[in-house]
């Protein structure tokens, strides 16, 4: 076989079974992907809000990943900002009956470390608690100050997001 | 995120070689002069602006649709392989004098991460936009402002290391060693970007 | 015809450790080691999942030598690297999802790192099986050892910690553990190794060990000037 048509053929050999083989390994692996994601975030809901029902919520609003109710009132805001790194933050913003924001729980961050330390502090997280309006300025941690601004930002849209919600469905 | 913002950020915050470390190979080795930091540069900006021109439709229209979004690794690098190559190939040809400026440059950006990078990144960025065309666009923003800002280290750094050549330097850390150091002071520099935008 | 004298099977393993540590050595693979160095157990992570990638396609590599012609060798190489490289990505986003989302765009990355293709078109594609094996298994531990100095210098010194064990406390520079302090600590660890293999540091990136030396019209008048 003369080597203009051979070599093409091996090469997309290669890629043909290389392929199958990855559609093989994503079909053994889905499941355990999409387990562990939700046992991360089950783990992070249970720490900031405690034991109980969670449900995903099916509306949408802009710039939030996801909305989850604990049955209890409480709304669950579920964002990615973004911090040092762009879409490095996975944030969890409690909002309760009464529209003010009951905690704010960070899931994952890939900020650098020490940035991300600084605002997984109590000392900063602390500040948003009890705030009901998206217009509220907020302190910084010196040093940190995108990764600060980030989170600020979820909040901002957590409560943008759950003024729009109680429009959509006033009794909920 | 907003067109000022991607301008921005790609060139100057986030710059790719000084912040996301992407494409240290050809920032390391080709800046020592000026004129054949600019022939890499425009190579960069060249096979960014092209790959992303051609991986971000085939991500957002064949491969998401098809739920096969694992297979994004392999797709990306064989479409930037052999796009590269055909171009090489081509200017070779056709463009002797554009191949002695760039040309030589290709190959070694095919491997390289700040090509790759930049197709995963635009991908991840914008392929969750409601219009595609809106994506598309910024996306082709992003790749080009990266590779701008590419250019933009390593013409700066070139001067540097011409100063480099007069200057003093313990025998230990004479060569690669002050390069780098050297680096770490012209990332150091962009890093009083961070409080903009 | 008597076969020439070939390098034992324990030097096809231990010199990809130190002597011709391809990182530290061979000046390959630097994007990694600048990224990822921020915390000991994420480079520590990183230098597995390459080691893991590297084994993998060296043997694949080595196992179809005789079968992939030239011409087609690159994009070969290439997509059976990127196999690797998805299944590694499966493997880490299901059983460790924090160090999936730790390295995050890098993971992908490790398709284009220097010393895998570099290694397949060196070694893999000429030795059998079990050499190339053993060279992967070497390089990517001589490389996990470079991200562990770099990422232990970092974290040491920049966060005052080390595998996130508070090793000094609150006296520490902060600089190391952003952007500046990659380069920083690359540099000063080059340094220090070539002065410990009684070596002179390296001059140049030189495209001696870079795998595309070949097709690379550069070396003609680009990266080694």
């Amino acid at each position: 076989m003369p080597d203009t048509i051979k070599a093409p053929l091996i090469l997309t050999t290669v890629c043909a079974v290389v392929c199958a083989l990855l559609a093989l390994a994503n079909e053994l692996t889905a499941d355990r992907i999409a387990a562990a994601e939700e046992a991360q975030l089950r783990t992070s809901l249970t720490a900031a809000f405690g034991e109980g029902e969670y449900t995903a919520l099916p509306e949408h609003c802009d710039g939030i990943d996801q909305i989850i109710s604990n049955g209890n009132g409480t709304l669950i805001f579920e964002i990615t900002a973004s911090g040092y790194e762009k879409n490095g933050q996975h944030l969890l913003v409690g909002i309760d009956s009464d529209g003010a924001v009951s905690a704010v729980c960070i899931v994952s961050i890939k900020d650098s470390p020490t940035q991300a330390a600084a605002v997984q502090s109590d000392g900063f997280l602390g500040q948003f608690t009890g705030r009901t309006d998206p217009n509220t300025g907020y302190d910084a941690v010196s040093g940190a100050t995108r990764s600060s601004a980030g989170i600020a930002d979820a909040v901002g849209r957590a409560l943008h997001a759950y003024q729009e919600y109680k429009e959509l469905k006033p009794d909920a | 995120m907003t067109v000022f913002g991607i301008i921005l950020s790609a060139i100057l915050t986030d710059n790719f070689v000084l912040s996301k470390f992407m494409g240290c190979c050809p920032f390391l080795g080709v800046s020592k002069e000026i004129p054949s930091s600019l022939g890499m540069g425009a190579a960069v900006i060249f096979v960014m602006l092209c790959s992303t021109a051609i991986t971000y439709p085939v991500y957002v229209l064949l491969l998401m649709p098809l739920g096969l979004e694992y297979l994004q690794t392999i797709a990306f690098i064989l479409i930037i392989a052999v796009f590269v190559q055909l171009v090489e190939i081509a200017v070779r040809r056709l463009l002797p004098p554009l191949y002695r400026a760039l040309g030589i440059y290709l190959p070694l950006i095919t491997t390289n991460c700040a090509v790759l990078g930049v197709t995963i990144l635009n991908v991840d960025l914008f392929a969750a936009s409601d219009s595609f065309l809106g994506g598309y666009l910024r996306a082709l923003l992003y790749a080009g402002c990266a590779g701008i800002g590419f250019t933009l280290a390593l013409l700066l750094f070139a001067g540097v290391r011409s100063r480099l050549e007069s200057a003093d330097i313990p025998e230990a850390f004479r060569g690669v060693p002050s390069t780098l150091i050297a680096a770490s002071i012209v990332s150091m520099s962009f890093l009083a970007f961070n409080g903009i935008g | 015809m008597p076969d020439s004298k070939q390098p034992t099977l324990w030097h096809e393993f231990h010199k990809g450790i130190l002597r011709e540590n391809p990182n530290l050595i061979g000046l390959l693979g630097m994007c990694p080691v600048l990224a990822i160095t921020q915390e000991a157990k994420n480079a520590l992570g990183m230098g597995l999942a390459t080691t893991f990638v590297l084994i993998g396609s060296n043997f694949v590599i080595s196992l179809l030598r005789r079968l992939i012609p030239p011409s087609v060798k690159l994009p070969a190489y290439i997509v059976i690297i990127a196999g690797f490289v998805t299944l590694t990505e499966f493997l880490l986003h299901g059983f460790r999802p924090e160090l999936y989302s730790a390295l995050g765009t890098f993971l992908s990355l490790i398709t284009v790192n220097c010393i895998i293709l570099g290694r397949a078109e060196v070694f893999a594609s000429k030795n059998n099986v079990l050499r190339s094996v053993l060279d992967g298994i070497g390089m990517g531990l001589g490389f996990t050892l470079a991200l562990l100095l770099v990422s232990s210098f970092r974290e040491i010194l920049g966060a005052g910690t080390w595998f996130g064990l508070s090793v000094t406390g609150e006296y520490h520079i902060p600089v190391l553990t952003l952007a500046p302090g990659g380069f920083f600590a690359l540099g000063c660890v080059i340094a220090v190794i070539h002065r410990l293999v009684h070596k002179e540091p390296p001059q140049n990136i030189g495209c001696r060990s870079c795998p595309l030396a070949d097709s690379c019209a550069a070396s003609k008048g680009g990266c080694s000037q």
